[in-house]
Order: C-alpha cells, then sequence, then structure tokens
C-alpha cells in the first residue's frame, strides 16, 4: 500500500500535512495542533527542503509559508504544482504579508490563505472543506488505478482468448480460389461468426458457417465448442445431418437459454457438384449461375442451433445439384441486414446485383467492401464455393442405369471395425462418392438404422424392449451395449449395396445381414403396428423404402430404396 | 427503445418501439420482471408494431421471457412484426417456439 493512503485509511479523518515554516516557534504550535487533531506532520524548514519532502513524503495537503530562507515559498509552490500530476496536492499559504503583488502573485498557486497569525478556529475550519477535498481526491486516485489494472486484465485475458481462438481457426481448410473462398471481418476484437471447412476421408468437403447471438469475447466462446464436434466428425466422414444433430446438442447443453447459434451446413460432393445443405436460422444460401445471377435459394429450414428439439427429422438436409461453374453463397445476417443491401427491401436482389457486376473471384471482397462502406455494426462472414467445371454429359439415366452406375459396394466388417464407431459413416461416405446417395437420397437415413439393428440386436443379441420406455432404461441399453461391443470376440455384419431395378423404376437395393439369430419376422408381419420389429426402428424404415423383405431367420433384411423424386415405385 | 407496458383484464401487454438490441437488455428484463408481478396476469402480449429492428441478442431476450412464461405458466405471444422484424422472426423460424400473430 501506498504511504500517502495509511492516515486515513487507519483513522477515518486524519491526513498527512507538510508543515514548510522557518520559525521554530510556528513550527511547534501548528505541528502540535495538527497533531492533537489527529493529523501525521511532516516540517519542512525552507522551500527547498518542502520540495524535497512533497517529493519524498506524499503528503495530502501543504501548508507554506512564504517568506523562507534558501527558496521562498512562491518557488516552492511552483515546483511542487510542476511535479504533481492531473491529480493537484492542495496548498495553502500562510502569510503575514499585505502586499497585493504578492497575494495575486500567491493565489495563482494556492488554493488558500492563512493569515498569520494563525487563529486555531480559522485553521480548523479551512482544513475541514480540504480534508473533503483530500478524500474525494483519494477516491478518485483509487477509482483511476482499478480502471487501470482492470483493463490490464481484460487486455491479458482477452490476448489468450485471441490467442486461443486463432490457433484453433488455424487448423481449418484454407481458401483456395478454384473452389472455396470465405472471409470472416468481426466488428470487435472476437468474431461470433465462424467458418470452418473440412475434407472427409471420402473427398466430399463438410462446411459450417456459423454465427452466434450477440458478437464480441462472449458470441466468441459460443461459437468456439463447435469446432471440435465439427472437425472431428468431418473427419470421420460422418453425415451433414449427423453433424448438425450433434452440434445442436453441444448448444443446447453447453450455452444458456438465450444463446444459439444459427448455422448453414454445407456438405459438397465436387465429383458430381452435388451439395447437401442444412440451413438453421442463417439468412439464405444463394446457388449463382456463373453470371452471378440467382439460380436457386435455400432458405433457413429449421430453428437455429441449440433451438431443435433433437429429433433427426430436424436434421434431414435439402439436395441441391449445382451445374459447371456455378457457385453457391453463404452469408451471415451481418451482411444481409447491412444497410448496403438491407435499404432497399431485398437483400437477396441487392446482393444479386452486386454479383452479377462483380468478377467470379472478387465477389467475396466485394460484398466486405460495400457492407464496411455502409458502415459494419455486426460480425460479417460470407462464404462462395465454386462447383467444378465438368464435361458435359447426359444427367437423366440412360436405359440401363444399374450398368452405367456401375457401382456395387459390399463388405464385411468384423467385430474390430464394428467397435469402430464410424463403420457406417465410412460406407455412407463411400456410396456417397459413387453418387449413390445423391440419386438415393434415404440410403443416409435406412443404412444406419438396419446397420443398428444388425449390430445391435443380432450380433450383441441386445433386447431393445426398455430402450425407449425411459431415461434409465435407455442408459442401461447403452451401458450393456458397449459392454458386449468391448467383448466381441466374433460376428459380423454384411453390407451390400447395388442399383437394381422394381419394374421400370431405379431402386437401390441394400442388403444387411448379420452373424445372429434373427428373430421372428412373421409375427411382426402378422401382428401390425406394435410389433416386436418395431422395437427394431423398422415402421421407420419401412416409411421411407419402396419395400422391406427379411431373408432366412430375420438376420437379413434386405430394402428397396426410389431414386430420388421417383416416388411411384413404393408399393 | 421505448418500453410501455399495460395491463388489460388477465393480459399484460410489453409494447416497444424503435430498435430492440443488446442495448434495451434491462430495460426490457425490468419491464417483464415487473408485468410478471401483477397480480391475476394470464397471458403476456410482447407488441412488436412499432419496433423496426431485432437483433439477435433481442431474439435471445425473447427466448429468456419464454422460459420465463413456461415455467410461471403464463401465455406468451409475440404480436404484429412487421417488416425486417417478421423476417428476422421467419429466418429464426421463431414460430415453432412462439405464438405469433
Amino acid at each position: 500500500m501506498d504511504m500517502a493512503t495509511s492516515a486515513l485509511d487507519a483513522g477515518g479523518k486524519g491526513i498527512r500535512i507538510l508543515v514548510a515554516d522557518d520559525q521554530r516557534v510556528n513550527q511547534l504550535i501548528l505541528e502540535a495542533y495538527l497533531r492533537k487533531e489527529g493529523h501525521t506532520v511532516l516540517v519542512a524548514n525552507n522551500g527547498v527542503e518542502a520540495v524535497e519532502i512533497h517529493r519524498t513524503g506524499h503528503p495530502d495537503l501543504v501548508l507554506m509559508d512564504i517568506m523562507m530562507p534558501e527558496m521562498d515559498g512562491l518557488e516552492a509552490a511552483r515546483r511542487i504544482l510542476a511535479e504533481c500530476g492531473e491529480i493537484r496536492t492542495p496548498l495553502l499559504f500562510l502569510t503575514a504579508i499585505n502586499d497585493q503583488q504578492t497575494m495575486i502573485e500567491g493565489l495563482g498557486l494556492a488554493d488558500d490563505f492563512i493569515a498569520k497569525p494563525i487563529d486555531l478556529a480559522i485553521l480548523r475550519a479551512k482544513l475541514r472543506a480540504f480534508i473533503r477535498l483530500v478524500q474525494s481526491q483519494r477516491l478518485l486516485r483509487e477509482q483511476q488505478q482499478r480502471i487501470e489494472r482492470l483493463n490490464d486484465d481484460m487486455r491479458r485475458e482477452s490476448e489468450v482468448a485471441a490467442h486461443v481462438m486463432e490457433r484453433v481457426l488455424a487448423h481449418t481448410e484454407m481458401p483456395d480460389p478454384d473452389y472455396l473462398m470465405y472471409r470472416v471481418q468481426p466488428s470487435a476484437m472476437f468474431s461470433g461468426d465462424m467458418v470452418l471447412a473440412r475434407r472427409t476421408p471420402g473427398g466430399r468437403l463438410h462446411l459450417l458457417l456459423a454465427d452466434a447471438v450477440g458478437h464480441g469475447l462472449p458470441a466468441a466462446i459460443n461459437i468456439l465448442p463447435l469446432f471440435f464436434p465439427f472437425d472431428g466428425m468431418a473427419r470421420k466422414g460422418c453425415s451433414l445431418a449427423t453433424v448438425a444433430r450433434e452440434l445442436n446438442r453441444r448448444v443446447r447443453d453447453l450455452l444458456p437459454v438465450d444463446r444459439f447459434v444459427a448455422a448453414t451446413l454445407v456438405s459438397i460432393d465436387f465429383a458430381s457438384n452435388s451439395f447437401e445443405i442444412w440451413n438453421g436460422g442463417n439468412p439464405p444460401a444463394l446457388v449463382l449461375a456463373d453470371d452471378g445471377s440467382v439460380v436457386e435459394r435455400i432458405d433457413s429450414m429449421q430453428l437455429a442451433l441449440g433451438l431443435n428439439a433433437d429429433n433427426p427429422a430436424a436434421f434431414e438436409p435439402r439436395h441441391v445439384r449445382c451445374g459447371s461453374r456455378q457457385q453457391l453463397l453463404l452469408c451471415s445476417d451481418g451482411i444481409w441486414d447491412n444497410p448496403a443491401f438491407s435499404a432497399a427491401g431485398d437483400a437477396a436482389a441487392a446482393i444479386a446485383a452486386l454479383m452479377v457486376s462483380t468478377e467470379t473471384r472478387q465477389r467475396i471482397d466485394a460484398l466486405f467492401d460495400a457492407a464496411i462502406d455502409a458502415g459494419q455494426t455486426d460480425d460479417l462472414s460470407a462464404v462462395l464455393v465454386t462447383a467444378k467445371a465438368l464435361p458435359a454429359r447426359t444427367v437423366m439415366p440412360d436405359p440401363r442405369p444399374a450398368q452405367s452406375i456401375g457401382a456395387r459396394i459390399s463388405l464385411q466388417l468384423g467385430p474390430e471395425a464394428l467397435r469402430r464407431t464410424d463403420a457406417v459413416a465410412s460406407v455412407l461416405d463411400m456410396a456417397g462418392s459413387l453418387g449413390l446417395v445423391d440419386s438415393f437420397p434415404a440410403l443416409s437415413s435406412v443404412l444406419p438404422e438396419l446397420f443398428a439393428n444388425a449390430l445391435d440386436h443380432g450380433v450383441l443379441r441386445l433386447d431393445g424392449g426398455d430402450k425407449y420406455r425411459s431415461t434409465e432404461g435407455y442408459q442401461a441399453f447403452c451401458s450393456a451395449r458397449q459392454e458386449r461391443l468391448d467383448a466381441l470376440g466374433e460376428g459380423f455384419v454384411m453390407i451390400e449395396i447395388e442399383p437394381d431395378y422394381l419394374g421400370e423404376s431405379r431402386v437401390l437395393r441394400v442388403n444387411v445381414a448379420d452373424s445372429g439369430m434373427g428373430f421372428d419376422w412373421q409375427a411382426e408381419d402378422a401382428a401390425g403396428a406394435r410389433s416386436p420389429g418395431d422395437e427394431r426402428g423398422l415402421q421407420r424404415v419401412r416409411a421411407m423404402v419402396a419395400n422391406l423383405s427379411f431373408n432366412g431367420q430375420g438376420s437379413e433384411v434386405v430394402v428397396l430404396i426410389s431414386a430420388r423424386g421417383d416416388d411411384e415405385a413404393r408399393s | 427503445m421505448q418500453i410501455a407496458t399495460k395491463a388489460e383484464g388477465q393480459r399484460a401487454i410489453i409494447r416497444l418501439t424503435g430498435r430492440f438490441e443488446f442495448s434495451a437488455h434491462k430495460e426490457f428484463r425490468d419491464a417483464v420482471e415487473r408485468v410478471m408481478q401483477l397480480e391475476g396476469i394470464a397471458d403476456l402480449v410482447i407488441d412488436l408494431m412499432d419496433v423496426e429492428y431485432v437483433d439477435s441478442s433481442a431474439l435471445g431476450m425473447l427466448l429468456m421471457v419464454r422460459e420465463r412464461t413456461n415455467s410461471a405458466k403464463l401465455g406468451l405471444t409475440l404480436a404484429n412484426p412487421r417488416g425486417m422484424v417478421r423476417q428476422a422472426l421467419d429466418i429464426a423460424h421463431f414460430e415453432k417456439l412462439f405464438v405469433i400473430s
């Protein structure tokens, strides 16, 4: 603690007073009186000593005689005031001089005069006013120091946070003007917008444009937890719906009730220029023709991340196919709501007009320049993906598409592969890169369901009866499942996926067989709705496929999935 | 932003005017607390007729009110959103969480 603050803090109203007077008798009178009043007294015999003691002793108040040897009171006062910072030490002259010129000069320096010989009653009254001044000065100084300390703390904390954010985001895929451009421009030191990109093992590109409520550090903290699940799941090749659902869960679990994250997720298969897109709470994504005009817009489909119920249906992506060189543009509301685009009432049209007048590679920068010129009040972010230039080809299937697709996936997963949690995701990724997911979208929902049945009920022989009845039942199911999976020594799941025909319609045939004992599927068929098969989630699968049948004892299931937009194949 | 509150029978109305953004946080919360203290209120209406803009923090504040009214078993309606406000509620799909009239 500073010495200067001790007297007040210890005794309440006592302060430190410097008395500068060359007359010993005056020193004694003042010192005795001030001590009795509870103050601490420092004594100087002349002006030189007064300046020195003021510097080292930090008095709260100076009582200064004018006529002194060595250095007079006026000069000493001048030097003392020059050494004070913004907060001046109050200074009172003690004087018997009746010279008007000296009085005027003195008043320019001091806060007041006390006439000699000193009347103690007057001294006391004047001191009372100055003690109040000293106290408020001290409070002011303490507050200044506190603000400086807080500022320092905040700066240090911000630096740590900025460092972490920067290091985390450095791990996302870098922009490449050939196919992926993006930019994020915070309105403050931290961004509540984030763009992430990651290649899947199957060569798709998973993208996320996220915009957390508000901006600055709190918003940045709210989006940071999305990085690791997004990146990890993309690296494993998890489907877009799975990623979206997991991110929704994270936000809901971690953030306060008034915080959410608007997000657009995209998965791009450049081999076929097909996109999956899920937009929760962001402005529309726009598909742009080569010339910049809008071909299609994908409006917000669901609530933002954190607000959706944990229901798979909420995370089904939309499928979009881009033509050669077409672009997909995603923006956060910082751009969409910016006066540069919103002023005329139709942001989509204003953005499209700018895109049309801008060369492909400059489009992102043009958006940001316009928004910043018009006045940035929110974080800005945008992503522009350019579809590959594909050789001209027939989009419609030719008469024998089974041969034209020419793909059949067949694999058998043993205990080791089954323990890997991404087994199905890898298969779907493979199917996706062959264009099968694009042509038969239900595959990404049906296969995980069939695989889970084969593994849980076939290979692991778990009874799903209580799974959905209670939270406890579900937890018991999960822990039993993990135990058996860890201990699994033999068993397999076989998956076979192949394009086929049902009458004239193209279908995808999916066989899933397991090493288990099967179940009484005929009883299930006879009994109707609430039957053993329902525990196996088959009702949901039935709703998504053209046909579902069992072979043998029920340990092999075969489904036929209709092609996109080709629903007449459904029975 | 200006906030006016009134009660009509069992219904409390909070009427907002201007830009509904983070800076209105405290006033808005105080207004909500105030009307929720009123005797015999069964429904809360937030009138957005004269609101020209909402930011995402304002949407967050509405979620907070929703939590409060849900736990107090009160009805909650967002009334008369227009222009950019309507658009913001649409983009956020708040019709899935709120009664909007």
